[in-house]
């Protein structure tokens, strides 16, 4: 059984599921998805950005063309194929672990469909 | 282009990444790192600081994480997924349980660079949240607080004093640039209801004043534009939110109830808002009440209409679109067109208008220039701390390098080491810096008004600033990282081979260099410092030779409030009688007296007479007391010419005055005083007083004034509740102050009495600012002298230690024993010379600068700088001699046979 990714990888390639974004975006998505549980503070985001690049699991876009043009150098990252597989994996295995869970009947009323 | 604005420190801790992250990542982090600080700063300070904080903290963690990579190597993302956050966390377990290990087996390391760090933070946080309070934080409960300016008035251009209340009116109505104009003044007063009274702060204010600070009340309503006129007519008060709470238990029905203020019947009309302090730091109001009804609380003297009495401060509210430069342009030419009108007053009178601050403008640039002088004291402390801290570790960091390079040698990677490192700086950081917190709150408590010996009820809290706190710790913690990390980062890339069998002797001569300079720096530093403390020192030690006029030892002093007690006029004065009898009755007393006020304790009074033979417009302003019999022979006041007041001065008889040298020179210059009369405007009229006696000239205000008209007035013919009682001991009376308070308590049982203070306490209040400035710069004078200390012999013993080689073979070589020492000696000394010169050249300027603080002292103090310079030499010589002496004692065989 593999590990889990690390946490805030998973939640970065889940921001980026939904499409182009750039680092500071990233940043709040997470923060509001997470409803405040995780900040990402911009080194270990941007640590994690070059981590995640150097995997292949993300890479370097264009910009969306309805992004702002000031700010200068922001960089805007997309899932590649692998980031997208590697992603659709991990929901898999947190699914089979809730599957699991759920048969224990560990979640309580939580667990119903 | 949007604009960028770097975030504080940032920029320095990105420098520690590897460049490829940084060349590729920094911009967007100090960016968003940026956003993120905007947004927490419109939440307040402490969550941008926080954020601040937190921000800096992941930059560190990032910058150590960045640099294990780059030292793993690149090796491939896949596998560094693979060390999990657990594994991750055990490294980190480990290495603080290693860094604990080693700086446990380094107590002496500990202590110093701890305790330095402590007293650098401590000092910087103290003072600089002191600066922050009184000089630059805006006063709360005041909307207006940009456009409220203070206004005063200059004698030939120069002072911030006191209004004449025509010249306040002819502001009001003629200056355009001001909306409103408020003048006040203040008084310590008794408050009471019904029995009890306590003793409050009151301010006689014009309706205006609450206008001008766009105060609302939480009930009832302030003053009307017609409670302004009419003495005698309007007995109406507001009383301020905490007195409403505190004192009057938030009676419901206060408004339109009575309070006694100074036993006059006052009805309350309103209740300040709860935020409401007043405009000035530390004395909020209490009670305030429209200043016209003055003259009656001051029995009878009216002033309203006098233009040479200045006796009253005000405030003004710019227009909408007033500036100050536009409204100090019309202050002085209505001060000109006035002079013109009314020369025999207004000849060298001036007006200025400054922006409202915490400390009043009077004050304002004395608290300054000393408030400015501490900062600059804590900014040496500062850089004491951080010279300190980065010779230190960098001695550290180089002695260690032998263990680094065979730690390499063992396989360890650069990054694991500089992590290990990093820890161990940061633990010692963690130490000193919480340390130094305590410290500084410590001395945020000294700074507070409560532990000065102030003779007015002062309230304010001053709070240790967060900012301050992370930015000391912070400066230091970049120096200590610089200076320590960064040569250990260098040690990593020595040639292992060389560096095990050389101990690394190529690295240790640059360091070796850098510490000197460290050190030669700290010993110019202390210097400074302690030249500082010294002058000051000198000054207080000057001002106990001037001749103050009266003689302070062996006479104690404490306060006591007749109307406070239930006395009413008769039967207070008949105590007052019986008081000072049965006191100059008992064994141990030799004089016994009562005065409002006390030469040199802050407070006094001021008024302005008409001398006989002056035109009728024409005043002379002089400070006055009232006293009682015995006044100058109890203060040591010697009476040169003429009596004191005595039983023939009664209440029908004429009035009588004594008066200071320098007031009849004054008023008849050439001529003699005594026996001449002057003219006093009381609220019923003009009252003639004949001189009956001339005194010396005593120090009234400050130690360094010189000599102002004075006049005495005695409490027979006007009585006054509140007085202070003063008793002069004779030789030998033991515990005065217990017998004193004896005395009291026998005369009316249920009297309280407040503290009894020598009376050399209580007229030091005039030296207070150099007092504190001496204690302080002294303290921290002696510690950069220890740190300096610790400093020079840091870096000779090392350099003993590392030499012991050299020294035996010199030895063996037939070197003697005092060649050796004289040798080390002079290093030490040539080390600290640049420092000793450099910090006196500093020193010279810096004194000028205090000059103003130094009571006539030279600022080029030959005392202050030679025992500075004797003991700063014995200091340095001591810390080179140890250690000097250590490698005379070298055994040339054993130190040749231990390689």
């Amino acid at each position: 059984m593999p590990d889990l990714l690390r946490p805030h990888w998973f939640q970065i390639l889940l921001s980026l599921s939904s499409g182009t974004m750039h680092g500071s975006a990233i940043m709040d998505e997470v923060l509001e998805r997470t409803e405040g549980r995780m900040k990402l503070w911009p080194a270990t985001l941007y640590g994690s950005l070059r981590d995640l690049e150097e995997a292949g699991w993300i890479q370097d876009s264009v910009p969306p063309p309805d992004a702002p043009v000031e700010g200068g150098k922001r960089r805007f990252y997309v899932l590649t194929p692998s980031g997208e597989r590697v992603l659709r994996e991990e929901l898999r295995h947190m699914h089979a672990i809730l599957e699991e869970a759920r048969e224990r009947d560990l979640l309580g009323d939580a667990g119903a469909v | 282009m949007k604009r960028r604005r770097s975030v504080p420190l940032v920029g320095l801790l990105l420098r520690l990444y590897p460049a490829r992250f940084r060349d590729r990542y920094a911009s967007e982090i100090e960016e968003s790192l940026g956003g993120l600080l905007r947004a927490a700063g419109e939440r307040g300070r402490w969550r941008w600081m926080l954020v601040w904080l937190r921000g800096i903290a992941d930059l560190l963690k990032g910058a150590v994480r960045e640099r294990l990579r780059s030292g793993r190597g690149k090796k491939p993302a896949m596998e560094s997924s693979t060390m999990g956050v657990g594994e991750m966390m055990g490294t980190l377990v480990r290495d603080i349980r290693l860094a604990f290990r080693k700086l446990r087996k380094e107590p002496l390391f500990l202590l110093v660079a701890a305790g330095s760090l402590a007293i650098g933070i401590g000092a910087n946080t103290a003072v600089f949240s002191a600066a922050n309070e009184l000089l630059v934080r805006p006063l709360p409960g005041i909307p207006n607080y940009e456009r409220v300016v203070e206004l005063g008035r200059t004698d030939r251009g120069s002072g911030f004093d006191t209004f004449s209340y025509p010249d306040f009116l002819d502001i009001r109505e003629e200056i355009p640039s001001l909306a409103a104009a408020a003048a006040f003044t203040i008084e310590i007063m008794s408050v009471s209801r019904e029995a009890e009274g306590v003793r409050a702060a009151g301010f006689h204010v014009s309706p205006a004043y609450f206008e001008i600070l766009g105060a609302t009340p939480a009930l009832g309503r302030f003053f009307l534009p017609e409670e302004d006129i009419g003495v005698g007519q309007h007995f109406v008060a507001v009383v301020s939110h905490a007195f409403w709470t505190e004192r009057l238990g938030r009676d419901p029905d206060v408004i339109g109830s009575t309070l006694y203020l100074n036993r006059l019947a006052y009805t309350v009309v309103g209740v300040t808002g709860e935020g409401f302090g007043g405009h000035m730091i530390g004395f909020q109001p209490d009670v305030l009440m429209p200043m016209a009804q003055l003259p009656v609380m001051n029995g009878g003297r009216n002033e309203f209409d006098a233009r040479n009495a200045s006796w009253h401060m005000a405030l003004g509210l710019l227009s909408e679109d007033a500036t100050l430069e536009g409204l100090n342009t019309e202050l002085a030419a209505l001060a000109q067109r006035l002079a013109a009108a009314y020369p025999g007053s207004n000849e060298t009178r001036g007006f200025r208008a400054v922006p409202l601050g915490p400390i009043p403008g009077g004050g304002r640039s004395g608290v300054r220039l000393f408030v400015t002088v501490l900062i600059a004291m804590v900014v040496l402390i500062l850089l004491v701390t951080c010279t300190n801290i980065a010779g230190m570790f960098l001695a550290r960091a180089v002695s260690r390098e032998r263990e680094v390079a065979v730690r390499v040698a063992l396989g360890a990677g650069r990054g694991a080491i500089v992590q290990q490192l990093t820890i161990e700086t940061l633990m010692v950081f963690a130490v000193g810096g919480g340390a130094g917190i305590a410290i500084g709150l410590w001395g945020v408590g000294l700074l507070n008004p409560d532990v000065l010996p102030l003779p007015v009820p002062v309230r304010f809290a001053i709070e240790p600033d967060p900012r301050v706190i992370a930015f000391a710790t912070l400066v230091t913690l970049v120096t200590g990282l610089l200076f320590g990390l960064l040569p250990a980062a260098g040690a990593t890339a020595v040639d292992v081979v060389t560096s095990i069998r050389d101990e690394g002797r190529g690295g240790g001569r640059r360091a070796g260099r850098a510490r000197r300079v460290f050190a030669g720096a700290q010993v110019g530093l202390s210097l400074v410092l302690l030249v500082t403390a010294g002058l000051f020192m000198r000054s207080l030690q000057r001002a106990a030779s001037i001749d103050t006029g009266f003689d302070p030892t062996g006479a104690y002093v404490t306060y006591i409030d007749l109307s406070l007690e239930g006395y009413a006029e008769e039967s207070g004065r008949a105590f007052q009688a019986s008081l000072l009898e049965s006191l100059a009755s008992e064994a141990w007393v030799s004089a016994a007296s009562l005065s409002i006020d006390l030469p040199l304790d802050l407070s006094s009074s001021g008024t302005a007479v008409t001398p006989q033979g002056w035109d009728e417009d024409d005043r002379l302003a002089t400070d006055f007391n009232r006293v009682s019999d015995a006044y100058f022979e109890t203060l040591g006041i010697p009476i040169l010419r003429g009596r004191s007041f005595g039983p023939a001065d009664g209440p029908d008889a004429p009035r009588a005055a004594i008066v200071s040298e320098r007031f009849g020179a004054e008023a008849w210059p050439g001529e003699e005083a005594l026996g001449r009369t002057f003219q006093l405007r009381h609220v019923d009229g003009q009252v003639t007083y004949e001189i009956v006696g001339i005194v010396k000239d005593t120090k009234n205000q400050l130690i360094t004034e010189s000599p102002k008209p004075f006049m005495y007035l005695s409490l027979r013919q006007t009585y006054a509740p509140g007085v202070q009682v003063v008793v002069r001991t004779n030789p030998g009376a033991g515990s005065a102050s217990a017998r004193l308070r004896e005395a009291l308590s026998a005369a009316d049982p249920n009297m309280s009495v407040g503290g009894v203070a020598s009376l050399e306490t209580y007229t030091a209040l005039g030296v207070l600012p150099q007092r504190l400035a001496a204690g302080i710069t002294g303290a921290l004078g002696l510690v950069a002298l220890l740190l300096s200390g610790l400093g020079i012999y840091g870096v000779v013993s090392y350099a003993v230690g590392r030499q012991q080689r050299e020294i035996g073979i010199r030895m063996a070589l037939g070197a003697d024993r005092r060649g050796v020492t004289m040798r080390f000696v002079r290093g030490g000394l040539l080390m600290a010379l640049p420092g000793i010169v450099i910090g006196m050249v500093v020193s010279v300027a810096i004194g000028q600068v205090l000059q103003a603080l130094l009571l006539d002292l030279s600022p080029r103090d030959p005392v202050a700088f030679g025992a500075v310079g004797v003991v700063l030499l014995s200091v340095v010589l001591l810390a080179t001699w140890i250690p000097a002496r250590r490698a005379a004692r070298v055994d040339p065989a054993e130190s040749l046979r231990q390689e």
